[in-house]
This record gives C-alpha cells, structure tokens and sequence, in this order.
C-alpha cells in the first residue's frame, strides 16, 4: 500500500482566492480593532496605575522618612487641637479657659486657616 | 510554516499594534487553524469561522503568550478549545430536546458540498480526532512531522504513526465509496 501524500485539496479554504483574501481581511481587521479597543482602556490604565502607585509609594516613604528624622514627632497638625471642638467642650462643661488657652486657640484656628 | 525566529519577530511586532505583523501572522496561521477546526467540527465553513474567532481571540490575548516562538501550539490550543465549544453549541442547537442527545453530526451533510468533498468529509470523519488534525496539517497543510509534534504537543513518532493510519483508513474509505458508486 503506497503511503504517498492524499489529495485533500477539495478542503482547502484558498481554492477561492477572492474568498480567502477576504477572509484574510476580515480576520486582521477584526483583530486589530480588538486589540486597539483593549489597549485604549483596560492596558492603558494597567500603564498609568503603576508609574502612579511608585509615586505614591515614594511619597509616603519620604514622609514617613522625615517624620523619622524630625525625632518621629507627630506631623504639627495632628497636634492642634480643633478649636471648634475645644469651645465645644468648654461650654459643655462650663469650664472657664483662661487667657492663655484662649489665645492659644485663637492663634491655632488662624494658623488652621 | 515560519521559523520561530520569524514568528517570534511577528508576534513582538504584533503587541506593538504593527498593523503588517498582524496581517502577517494571519496569512501564515490561518490555514492551519482551519485544519484544527476541520478536525473536530467537520463542516469546512463552520470551521473557517471557528478559525477566524480563534485568530481573534489570540490576537486579544497576544500578551498572554509567554513563548512567541511557539504562538502556533498556543495559538492551536486556542482553535482547538474555540472548536469544541463550538461544537457544544452546535450539539444543543441541532439536537431536539427529546432526542436523548444521541445524535451523530453527519459532517457530510452539507447542501453545498460536492460529491468528492462530501466522501472526503465522510472519510475523514470517521478517523480519529488525532489522526484527522495530523492528516490534515500534513497532507493539506504541508506541515513536516517536527512542526507537527511540536504544534500538537505530541511525539514526531506520533505524528508519523497518526498519519500513516489516517492514510491507509482514508484510502480504504474513498475506495469502497468509488466502488460503491460503479
């Protein structure tokens, strides 16, 4: 029995020129727009969130970098108090400020501002 | 087939959006997608669109290839799991509900096909899935065994033995059809 090539070329797709190069067409084009539509959405924020990230990241390590050097005290805002909080508590307790306390929180609210 | 230096070459091209590399590897690869379809759908046209729909899908993924020197195993798996769905598909919607789903797919039984392609459809259908995708990159294809065996993750022996049956069970099908017609 011979084992030579089989003559399949009933089934091949390029018989019809025309057709296949149409075929060809369609397929590239299709894909093309494809890829186009993903890249301009999903990749193009996958390329923008990691240069962002490393700028965050390298935000906060400088922060928290000087916050160190500065003898890890808390940053000066944290330490304020809220002046409208502070007034709050005073007149719920009927506590008297004295004059320091008031200048002291008169001048935290205008340095707030 | 292309070298997969040349492939490789493309498929870089190609995540770039080089509109040339995409038509590239679509002329190289189309055929061959074809053929893996043909192999498990049987119908040549169902086939040319499940080849369509796989290139496309792979062009989607393209990134998803971690070994551009072998987008044609990669890209063929894709064929071959587009094929089979779509085959899925096909089963449910030309199979009656109270059919019991036991239907055979009949790939000959297509209004276009001529006489000669619907016996070679017939033939071929009744080959091994294995046998059919060897014969088919091989003898329409012109694929060697080693692009073969590495397209289809088997052994270059494989290639060679698949093919060989399919040959001899093809060449035994189309006689007793030619001697059935006289």
């Amino acid at each position: 029995m011979t084992d030579d090539p089989l003559d399949l070329s009933e089934l091949d797709p390029s018989r019809d020129r025309a057709r296949w190069e149409a075929r060809i067409a369609a397929v590239t084009s299709q894909a093309l727009t494809r890829r186009q539509r993903r890249f301009s959405v999903g990749d193009q924020l996958v390329a923008w969130a990691r240069p962002a990230l490393a700028v965050a990241a390298s935000l906060a390590i400088a922060a928290w970098g000087s916050a160190w050097a500065f003898g890890g005290n808390a940053p000066v805002a944290a330490q304020r108090t809220d002046p409208a909080l502070e007034l709050a508590r005073w007149a719920s307790s009927g506590e008297l400020p004295a004059t320091p306390q008031l200048l002291q929180l008169v001048g935290d609210a205008h340095a707030g501002h | 087939m292309l070298s997969d230096e040349a492939t490789s070459a493309l498929v870089h091209r190609a995540r770039r959006g080089e509109p040339a590399a995409f038509e590239a590897l679509v002329r190289a690869y189309l055929r061959p997608t074809y053929a893996v379809a043909l192999a498990i759908v049987g119908r040549p046209a169902d086939a040319e669109d499940v080849a369509q729909d796989a290139l496309v899908l792979a062009f989607e993924r393209l990134d998803s290839c971690r070994e551009p020197g072998r987008f044609a195993a990669w890209l063929l798996q894709i064929a071959r799991n587009q094929a089979k769905n779509w085959l899925d598909r096909r089963k449910l919607r030309d199979v009656p509900a109270d059919d019991g789903g036991a239907e055979p797919i009949d790939p000959a039984a297509q209004p276009d096909a001529g006489v000669e392609r619907r016996g070679l459809l017939r033939a071929l259908w009744a080959l091994r899935p294995a046998e059919r995708e060897v014969v088919l990159l091989h003898d329409l294809e012109g694929w060697t065994h080693g692009e073969i065996a590495a397209a289809l993750g088997i052994s270059e022996v494989h290639s060679r033995q698949h093919l060989f049956q399919a040959r001899q069970r093809l060449r035994a099908a189309l006689g007793a059809a030619a001697e059935g017609e006289a």
